[in-house]
């Protein structure tokens, strides 16, 4: 059976930032402040993010940011993407 | 209640998450009171710092040159002064604004910019342009602005008393004239030295005005200097200003269309115009050369007006068949109505594949994509243009653009049975 993998955006895909990092539930990010894990969450009203290290820590919705000392951090959209057999 | 995303695996939903991290920079804003400083007097500096980010400990130094004195408010006790730089050394929150004065007791003529330290990175300010007033002030004013070649324009020298004497004693004004701008009248108050006009020995209570009637008579830029010296109260001062006429010529535009990738060797489109651009300049003594696929040489016995000028518009064979990328190039020698000799070239790469010719024409859509958006691409670098409908490139024109495709991709996924669906019934 050929297997085709679509990708379908939901939510926005476009006009990602070159500064943007786009990681799934469980992965980790480099960024100036270090090693930043990210778990996403389900909530009744939408989608959250935890976004934290040893140093920094935040949990985000979608649109929300944190500044911590000259930086900020923004959880700036959330995409399902379905991988379809077929 | 959280409920932590699924895993992802093929058929799930997967949710990606898109995180940016900014770094956020503080910013300097300074002001000053006045550009232009009299000798002795003082203006008012005001900084504003700020950070758009947590506290941070900064270092702002603003130096100032030994021209001025720099008088910080007594009640103001974050700044403090050191080697004639002002000087906030100290954590930062959301914003902080202060004022100093500056006194002038110097002549100068500088850009001070100050600078800020903060977790081992520096920032540079704009710069504050301050000069000492001088109490002889030249302007100079051109009307109509911008003359073109040849057209005549009113040129106006001012030459103003702004020192604290009433009256100042003039002791010459020269008005320089560059050779390429013309000097049909001039003010009678001035006597003429070659290319320079003079005027002396006058006390200057009020402003005094020259006209002139001038025109340009070479492109380029033309500089008229203008140097005048007083004495005020017993001291000398001298002043110098400039008007400039830049007369700048735009070279001959070229446009030459054909395609960028061939697949055949017979019949192939080739045309070309060129254009003057330029509004008082003529071209003249115009002699273009086609080199590459299709040579020709072209002499043109007209002055080219601005108006475009269709010089080819035909078809041509060419011998050799290889797959090769090759270059057809326009070039044109010219002399402007001034004499300076000016040359173009436009230059165009080719890519000759004639045996992909019958495949392209057999395949579908998907294998002549990428070569018709390249082409889609090289035609709109030659400017403006008009589709080509004797494009040699095999262009299937009832074929999706990009975002047609992107439709379709859409519908495409849409239409079928969702993907859930799909899974679930194997």
């Amino acid at each position: 059976m050929k297997k085709i993998l679509m990708f379908i955006l939901v939510f926005t895909i476009f006009s990602a930032l070159t500064s943007a990092e786009i990681v799934k539930n469980g992965e980790t990010i480099d960024s100036p402040l270090g090693e930043l894990s990210v778990n996403l969450y389900n909530k009744e009203d939408g989608f959250t993010a935890s976004i934290r290290n040893n140093k920094f820590r935040a949990v985000l919705d979608v649109g929300e940011c944190k500044i911590f000392e000259l930086y900020n951090v923004c959880l700036k959209k959330l995409m399902i993407m379905i991988l379809v057999k077929k | 209640m959280l409920e932590e995303v699924d895993d992802y695996d093929i058929g799930e939903k997967v949710i990606q998450g898109d995180i940016t991290i900014d770094e956020l920079i503080p910013g300097i804003e300074r002001s000053i009171t006045e550009t232009e400083i009299k000798e002795g007097e003082e203006a008012i500096v005001t900084v504003k710092l700020t950070n758009p980010g947590d506290n941070l400990q900064v270092k702002y130094t603003d130096p100032w040159p030994k021209e001025f004195v720099i008088i910080i408010p007594k009640e103001n006790t974050k700044i403090y002064i050191l080697n004639n730089k002002v000087i906030f050394d100290r954590q930062l929150f959301d914003e902080e604004i202060f004022t100093y004065k500056v006194k002038l007791i110097a002549p100068v003529d500088k850009e001070i910019k100050a600078t800020l330290e903060y977790a081992g990175k520096k920032i540079t300010s704009d710069g504050l342009k301050v000069k000492s007033k001088n109490a002889l002030k030249i302007s100079s004013d051109l009307d109509p602005k911008d003359p073109d070649l040849f057209e005549k324009t009113n040129l106006t020298i001012k030459i103003k008393n702004e020192g604290d004497s009433e009256a100042i004693n003039l002791n010459y004004v020269n008005i320089v004239f560059p050779p390429g701008v013309e000097v049909i009248t001039a003010d009678s108050k001035l006597t003429k030295k070659g290319a320079t006009y003079e005027y002396i020995d006058e006390e200057l209570k009020e402003d005094i005005e020259f006209s002139f009637l001038v025109r340009p008579t070479k492109l380029g830029l033309h500089i008229i200097k203008i140097n005048a010296e007083a004495v005020d109260a017993g001291k000398t001062v001298k002043s110098v200003g400039e008007e400039e006429i830049d007369l700048e010529v735009k070279e001959l535009f070229i446009n030459m269309k054909l395609s960028s990738i061939l697949f055949k060797n017979t019949g192939i489109q080739i045309s070309a115009t060129i254009e003057n651009k330029n509004d008082a300049v003529t071209f003249k003594n115009l002699n273009c050369k086609m080199e590459g696929l299709y040579n020709k040489e072209y002499t043109f016995v007209q002055v080219l007006p601005e108006k475009a000028l269709d010089i080819e518009n035909t078809k041509f064979d060419f011998e050799d068949s290889s797959t090769r990328t090759t270059t057809q190039s326009l070039k044109c020698n010219y002399e402007t109505n001034t004499g300076e000799k000016m040359s173009t070239i436009k230059s165009k790469e080719i890519l000759i594949n004639l045996s992909s010719a019958g495949e392209v024409d057999e395949e579908t859509n998907d294998e002549s994509e990428d070569s018709d958006a390249e082409v889609d691409e090289e035609e709109s670098d030659s400017e403006e243009d008009e589709s080509d409908d004797e494009q040699n490139v095999i262009i299937e024109d009832d074929k999706p653009g990009f975002f047609s495709r992107i439709i379709n991709f859409f519908k495409r996924i849409f239409s079928t049975k969702p993907a859930f669906e799909d899974n679930s019934a194997e």
